[in-house]
């Protein structure tokens, strides 16, 4: 009964293994297949002559160019976001602040209401501003978005830090900048990389946000530039496949890197409620 | 009254001064009007129950807490309001507050490093190495302090206060995260320490048995103020109030409420022959007797007379336990004496000059005619 | 010693009121930078949103006030109508799928201890993406073509290959079931950290009191995993009621509307058609909406908090 049931959870987990990554191997398989081949009956998983010749294609219509806009843009909010955030989520531990039960009320409301019920207002705000269609409309978009999350990250991890630790440096002769970076910034790795990751998660695959905020072709964002693609060539599969490789790639290597981070961070903000 | 044992201070030992300092968060007082000295190489005790504001005394001399209230001294200085850093003090936390990123070795040399204290590696070295000999951390200096046991994490937090000859050493509850056996030794430790580097000291504990062994001078806090500061023989022999009578001694002194009349202190049970040196005794009026200056007498002439509730035998000696009017009195007799639960006893003081006296209605010690 | 004359002067006092000031000041200047992101993204626009709802802009041409007219128009329209049911139908149908998918991924990656790790690893790696490039995969991988994946996995039963994206009744499921394919392990993150919590020596004493594993579910797991769920029923209820960009890329709101949410409707009439006026007033509703779950969901988890102290 007990091996019975075992191999039931097993297989049942397996199943579910396959179901999830299967798409991804196949995205991965047609990518590297020539256009003869990929509407092969039946399918088959391993190309028979792989090729790059999708990849060289994305290359020669200027992906690339998106693939870099997409990094600096989600590179430069995760760095605004993680500095404004920690910096606002220590404060909010450590010092009196003017109105701190109204602020924290705001950063957690904030956090639930998504951004895209605000983005048409957004918008229209930045064409006012000139901000539209700008390089950097979504850096700063896109670190707000995330800034509610990295303060709220970063506060339970400060929160969670004995006082004591920061005294302790401060009588042994250390101003209170020194104090935290000696002592509270070397244990708030988990809680910055967790925010950092989760942030360029976000800003890396957002397509609405870039879409409705960019229309200058060298402006554009790799899911835009994908969508664009699809636009003029959906039929061509492997190329569109290759493309999905190339955007799935970096997010779901830097998942696998951070995963610690990026899972334990949103198990122990949910326990701690 | 004899003056405290004077130690020859360390050459960086400075005293501390109190002058009406004070610290209220919004409504709550913690530390009210508070005026202490410490002399420079006196181990100095701030003991009281929890919440009675030793610890907040403590964080202001450090400069964690900015007082409402007064001004503090460190030697001439006064640094009532100066950053923690500048006043060149060391502090062991409760939870010794070890950098848990930090091996053994950087944590005690963490506050070598600070810039303004501009030490060459080399002397840093030496420093910790020495500290760490004295501390016998020699085979931990690698380790981080998860690694590590209690007793050495205290030893550890020592260190780091040691290792850079502080004016005043500030210690809170340090020995309270050990265990029973482990505290006593640490305790013996500590004060082999303080002898040796003739270093201020000050103590904040709960504990009256780290209080007595370790002090020159003890302070009894309670709510926010000083109720007595002396050596430790001093404070229990003449606690200048109640409170430092109940709360000196395990247990601590027995209190008989009553009125004089007639040469004597009355009330029901109690009959104590008032001394002729207290000729306008206040009304009321209490007895203090600690429960070893207790004896068993023959019921028809005790001064005390009531029932005994408990009888535990603890070897030398036993501790009974017996309801003198509304009094739950305690008592150290010998092992001899046969008392059973529910037995009347009478029960005097062994000796007259060991009773002591108090005003009943403000609680403050009446030294008769010493 | 030298004595120092101690004064209670004036002059130490300020010093002191003036350090509290100062850390005060420090404090606000720190969350200062914080709260104008906030305010400047996220305050001033949903202002901007409820002003712009109450005037007619066409292509950002503001043409005037006309008070309520936008939200008259859109709440006479059935369209709308239809819009707010296809919202409710996506949002309910796709937590009825994802919760108790979520609720058994979590079973399992305790179940399997080391290896269960991996498996949340793995089932995590959608999340990763990027919601339209999952859609773009996903309409590969639907393609009603002979070499199409799910075609072919249709062929090994012999049914013949069908477009489940271009078919009014399947659409809305497939749309669902794509959404959650790359969101339901999130939330098993949450339900295992919560399966994590339960004490193991209630499992012992419930079977020593001659549970069976079914009443050890429904008796401890459930009950006292119960805040984990809320916490998960409230993040995907308002991420899902949100969700536009998988419609975008599967369906775009097809066929014959049958995919055409209020969030879908938002882009299409505020961003597409530019018709910004409607399309704030389409914002707002979405807006109070949020807002409304959110409230709800803070009313349930803080009743439950209450209850239990």
């Amino acid at each position: 009964m007990k091996v019975i049931a075992r191999a039931a959870l097993l297989v049942a987990s397996s199943l579910a293994a396959i179901i999830v990554l299967g798409p991804l191997l196949w995205a991965l398989s047609t990518s590297l297949k020539s256009d003869n081949h990929i509407f092969a009956v039946p399918p088959r998983w391993i190309p028979d002559e792989p090729t790059l010749v999708h990849f060289r294609r994305l290359l020669a219509e200027g992906v690339h160019w998106s693939f870099l806009n997409s990094t600096i843009y989600a590179l430069g909010a995760v760095a605004a976001a993680v500095l404004v955030g920690a910096v606002a989520g220590y404060a909010l531990v450590r010092y009196p602040v003017f109105g701190k039960r109204a602020l924290l009320v705001l950063f957690m409301g904030v956090m639930a209401i998504p951004g895209y019920a605000l983005l048409l207002p957004t918008q229209i705000a930045f064409v006012k501003l000139g901000l539209f269609d700008t390089r950097l409309a979504l850096p700063i978009l896109y670190a707000a978005h995330v800034m509610p999350f990295a303060v709220w990250m970063t506060r339970a991890h400060f929160a969670g830090v004995p006082r004591e630790l920061e005294q302790a440096a401060l009588v042994d002769g250390y101003s209170r900048l020194e104090a935290v970076w000696k002592v509270i910034l070397p244990g708030a790795r988990p809680a910055l990389l967790s925010a950092a990751a989760f942030g360029f998660l976000y800003s890396w695959n957002d397509y609405i946000t870039a879409t409705t905020m960019l229309e200058s072709p060298d402006l554009r964002t790799l899911p835009v530039a994908l969508i664009f693609f699809q636009g003029f060539h959906g039929r061509d599969w492997g190329a569109l496949m290759a493309g999905v490789v190339v955007a799935t790639l970096p997010p779901v290597v830097l998942f696998l890197v951070f995963r610690r981070y990026l899972i334990g961070g949103f198990a122990e903000g949910s326990v701690k409620g | 009254m004899p003056s405290p044992p004077r130690l020859r201070p360390g050459h960086s030992a400075r005293s501390v001064r109190f002058a009406g300092v004070a610290k209220r968060f919004g409504p709550v007082t913690a530390v009210a009007d508070v005026d202490l000295t410490i002399e420079p190489g006196q181990f100095v005790t701030l003991l009281g129950p929890s919440g009675c504001g030793k610890s907040t005394t403590l964080a202001m001399i450090a400069g964690l807490e900015l007082p409402s209230e007064g001004r503090i001294l460190i030697g001439d200085r006064d640094v009532t309001s100066m950053p923690p850093a500048e006043r060149d003090i060391a502090m062991v936390f409760q939870s010794y507050a070890l950098y848990p990123h930090l091996t053994v070795f950087e944590n005690i040399a963490f506050p070598l490093r600070a810039r303004r204290r501009r030490m060459s590696n080399e002397d840093v070295t030496r420093k910790v190495r020495d500290a760490a000999a004295m501390l016998g951390l020699d085979q931990l200096l690698d380790r981080v302090p998860r690694e590590i046991s209690g007793g050495q994490r205290q030893r550890v937090a020592l260190g780091r206060a040691m290792v850079r000859t502080p004016t005043v050493y500030l210690l809170d509850e340090p020995l309270s995260n050990l265990d029973q056996q482990l505290r006593v030794q640490m305790r013996s430790e500590l004060k082999d320490l303080h002898q040796r580097l003739g270093a201020t000291m000050l103590y904040v504990t709960h504990d009256q048995g780290e209080a007595m062994t370790l002090s020159d001078v003890i302070a009894v806090m309670s709510a926010g103020r000083i109720e007595q500061v002396g050596a430790p023989r001093d404070l229990y022999d003449w606690p200048a109030n109640l409170f430092v009578a109940r709360f000196l001694g395990e247990p601590g002194m027995n209190i008989f409420e009553g009125e004089p009349l007639d040469g004597r202190l009355r009330a029901a049970g109690v009959s104590i022959p008032l001394p002729d040196t207290l000729p306008d005794a206040p009304d009321p009026l209490c007895a203090g007797i600690r429960p070893e200056y207790l004896a068993v007498e023959p019921a028809d002439t005790a001064p005390l007379l009531g029932t005994v509730r408990t009888v535990e035998f603890l070897g030398s000696r036993s501790l009974v336990r017996a309801d003198i009017g509304a009094t739950l009195v305690t008592a150290f007799v010998s092992p001899d004496i046969e008392l059973a639960p529910g037995q009347p006893v009478g029960l005097g003081p062994s000796d007259p000059c060991k009773v002591r006296w108090f005003n009943g209605r403000t609680g403050a010690a009446i030294r008769a005619g010493i | 010693m030298t004595v120092v004359p101690i004064k209670l002067a004036g002059a130490s006092a300020r010093s002191i009121e003036q350090a509290a000031r100062a850390s005060r000041r420090v404090g606000t200047a720190l969350v200062g930078p914080a709260v104008a992101v906030i305010v400047a993204v996220h305050i001033v626009p949903a202002f901007i949103g409820f002003y712009s709802s109450l005037r007619r802009i066409f292509f950002f041409a503001d043409e005037g006030f006309v008070g309520l007219s936008n939200f008259s128009a859109l709440f006479s329209d059935p369209i709308t109508w239809q819009a707010i049911g296809r919202s409710l139908a996506f949002t309910f149908g796709a937590l009825a799928l994802a919760v108790p998918l979520a609720l058994l991924a979590a079973l399992a990656v305790r179940e399997l201890g080391p290896r269960g790790r991996l498996l949340l690893t793995i089932l995590l790696v959608p999340w990763a993406m990027s919601p339209i490039v999952v859609a773009l995969l996903w309409k590969w991988i639907l393609l009603p073509s002979p070499g199409g994946l799910f075609a072919s996995i249709l062929a090994v039963f012999g049914i013949p290959p069908v477009n489940l994206l271009s078919d009014p009744a399947w659409a809305m499921p497939t749309v669902i079931a794509v959404a959650v394919w790359r969101t339901f392990a999130f939330a098993a993150i949450i339900l295992s950290a919560g399966l994590g919590q339960i004490p193991k020596d209630l499992y012992r004493a419930a079977s020593v009191d001659g549970l069976s594993v079914v009443e050890r579910f429904t008796k401890i797991t459930l009950p006292l995993l119960a805040p984990s769920i809320l916490i998960v029923l409230s993040m995907l209820t308002i991420s899902y009621f949100n969700e536009v960009q998988v419609i975008i890329g599967l369906t775009s709101g097809g066929p014959i509307r049958s995919t055409t949410t209020l969030g879908y409707q938002l882009y299409i009439t505020g961003f597409v058609e530019l018709d910004q006026g409607r399309g704030n007033a389409i914002a707002v509703v979405m807006f109070l909406i949020n807002l409304l779950l959110i409230v709800g969901y803070i009313q349930l988890l803080g009743g439950r908090k209450g209850g239990e102290a």
